[in-house]
């Protein structure tokens, strides 16, 4: 009996020492964790200059992409004007176009009707007129006969 | 005779007749095709000035947005020629140089909340 109580007092003897000895590793080595948390951090001045420097000028740059992307846009639209008006011109051009030969041959059609027909001819106006004196000759003949 | 020369005489003027009314038909109706086709020719005129007015006014906007173009052009040269020539002004010192940094990178920007 009074062994069985001695080895249940040894082990948890040892096992509160086991605790201990992890608490203090714990404790111990906290400070090193946290110490390789901070980086490295440690410029010279001139590094500090150029990073200064190079963050200028990259926001330089940026301002002005940020610009020539807005005039690249407005460029574009009006190309797309241009290219629009192209088109409309195109489509007047080729309405004008269609009027025009329209036109020729309207005209073609007005010359043909204008055209001298063949009693036009000076040859039919002058037989006619022959004809007419050799016919009215006659008549007043018969008619003094 | 008498009756026979009237009998000739008669149909020398019927045909005469004939054919002047065939020619006079015949010039009257060329009239009106003509007229008709002055009308038409009169109407695609008009159309054509029209489209003439049209075609003008088109030619004036592309001019004015061909000259917005160029304009616009010369905006991006000189954006280029800016991007390729960028002058920075160092910092007096180390402390304006930090406090450019600070202000310039996500560290010295506040968080929104």
């Amino acid at each position: 009996m009074l062994k069985k109580i001695f080895l249940k007092r040894l082990t948890e003897v040892v096992k509160r020492k086991n605790k201990m000895k992890r608490l203090l590793v714990i404790l111990f080595m906290s400070p090193v964790f946290a110490y390789t948390q901070v980086p490295d951090t440690c410029f010279t001045q001139q590094e500090i200059y150029d990073i200064s420097n190079t963050l200028d000028s990259l926001w330089i740059a940026d301002s002005i992409n940020n610009n020539l992307i807005s005039a690249q846009q407005t460029l574009i639209d009006s190309k797309t004007q241009l290219n629009r008006l192209d088109s409309l011109h195109i489509q007047f051009q080729n309405k004008k176009i269609e009027l025009l030969e329209d036109n020729i041959k309207l005209y073609v059609e007005r010359e043909k009707y204008l055209k001298p027909k063949w009693y036009d001819s000076k040859i039919i106006y002058f037989s006619s007129g022959i004809l007419t004196a050799i016919l009215t000759s006659k008549l007043i003949v018969e008619v003094v006969k | 005779m008498k009756q026979t020369l009237n009998k000739f005489y008669a149909f020398i003027a019927g045909i005469v007749t004939v054919v002047v009314a065939f020619i006079l038909l015949k010039d009257k109706k060329t009239k009106n095709n003509v007229a008709k086709t002055d009308v038409k020719i009169a109407k695609n005129d008009q159309q054509i000035a029209d489209t003439d007015t049209k075609i003008d006014d088109v030619i004036k906007q592309k001019e004015e947005v061909v000259e917005d173009i160029k304009k616009q052009e010369e905006v991006v040269e000189d954006l280029k020629e800016a991007k390729d020539s960028i002058e920075v002004k160092p910092e007096a010192t180390v402390e304006d140089a930090k406090e450019n940094i600070l202000k310039k990178t996500n560290r010295g920007r506040k968080k929104k909340k």
